[in-house]
């Protein structure tokens, strides 16, 4: 058994408890193995890149070391791990790569706002939702994600994306509207365009 | 696929009538109604004329507060003139009460650093502070 297996048990919690006291900071290798997929995941899908992932999971999991003491325990460990990786991605993405939400979100209005969501949105298929929120801007898809499976609260999610909690509302409020606008126009039965052609088109945007 | 059920699962939260009753008094055509609670304000956040919308009742239904999200292409000028040069609006929100209107802008600067300003109608600045 290695150094730290027999620690394998111990909560998420207790280990960050241990390792700030002094105990072993050897132990923050359960951490990192616990979480390295899910934060490589979560890179990845901001990111697009599997080597830039890596990267940033390697950094970011540095950076979460550095700044254990830091973890006051108001939230979950993993909640504090999410939002500082969000916030890692999309400051990278909003410095380097000039990702600019006002200026996307103008050239792509949403045309329809549905009003029946809950009625007929409950069965969509995996794949085409996953596909669509690949072609949505970085920062709607990271705030669906931090809400709906990373379930961080709204004030979380705009601690880690710097931004108001009103304005993360509304913008979660628009991105499920987008998403049921791209899922209807590709998918939906009144679809005259080929949706690959469509599919295409969206992806340059 | 929780995920996706999570996203378009049907709000739970019960609202008392006379409190959802009063979002189309207020805001008639308001769609996509989503409530949310707590220590008995109610919060509404909706599509009314395209554009998004927070309305915060209280439990008798009275409009307590809105807010309304403003394209940065209909800023008002006194707003838009109020804030420096070197800023960039990312974000602003009108925010309505009974007594008075403000703006809540989300602004960087050329280094990305971002702040939270509150303007009152005039562009007089309430606050300002780095997110």
């Amino acid at each position: 058994m290695g150094r730290t297996e027999s620690y394998n048990s111990l909560s998420d919690e207790e280990l960050v408890r241990k390792i700030v006291q002094g105990e072993d900071s050897a132990l923050f290798e359960v951490l990192f193995n616990r979480y390295k997929g899910k934060v490589l995941d979560k890179c990845y899908s901001l990111l697009h890149n599997r080597e830039m992932a890596e990267e940033f999971t390697e950094d970011i999991l540095s950076r979460v070391y550095e700044k254990l003491s830091g973890f006051r325990g108001s939230s979950s460990f993993s909640s504090w791990l999410y939002s500082i990786t969000y916030n890692y991605c999309i400051d990278y993405l909003r410095e380097k790569k000039k990702l600019h939400y006002p200026e996307w979100n103008r050239q792509n209005e949403i045309p329809e706002i549905a009003d029946d969501i809950e009625e007929d949105m409950t069965e969509v298929q995996y794949s085409r939702m996953l596909r669509i929120m690949d072609i949505m801007h970085a920062e709607e898809r990271a705030m669906l994600l931090m809400k709906y499976k990373d379930e961080l609260s709204v004030r979380q999610i705009a601690a880690s994306l710097r931004l108001t909690e009103g304005a993360v509302k509304m913008r979660i409020k628009r991105a499920k509207a987008r998403l049921v606008y791209l899922y209807r126009k590709l998918y939906g039965n009144y679809c005259v365009f080929s949706s690959v052609l469509l599919f295409d088109r969206l992806s340059s945007l | 696929m929780d995920l996706f059920r999570s996203i378009f699962s049907p709000f739970s939260r019960s609202v008392p009538k006379r409190v959802s009753g009063s979002l189309p008094v207020h805001f008639a055509g308001a769609i996509g109604a989503e409530w949310t609670s707590n220590d008995e304000i109610y919060e509404a956040i909706f599509y009314h004329d395209d554009i998004e919308k927070i309305a915060r009742f209280d439990k008798e239904g009275t409009l307590i507060e809105y807010r309304v999200n403003i394209n940065p292409d209909q800023i008002p000028s006194p707003i838009r003139e109020a804030v420096a040069a070197e800023l960039e609006i990312m974000n602003c929100i009108a925010v309505y009460t009974s007594e008075k209107l403000n703006y809540e802008l989300i602004v960087r600067d050329r280094k990305f650093v971002r702040y939270l300003l509150m303007l009152d109608s005039l562009g007089n600045s309430l606050l300002s502070e780095q997110l």
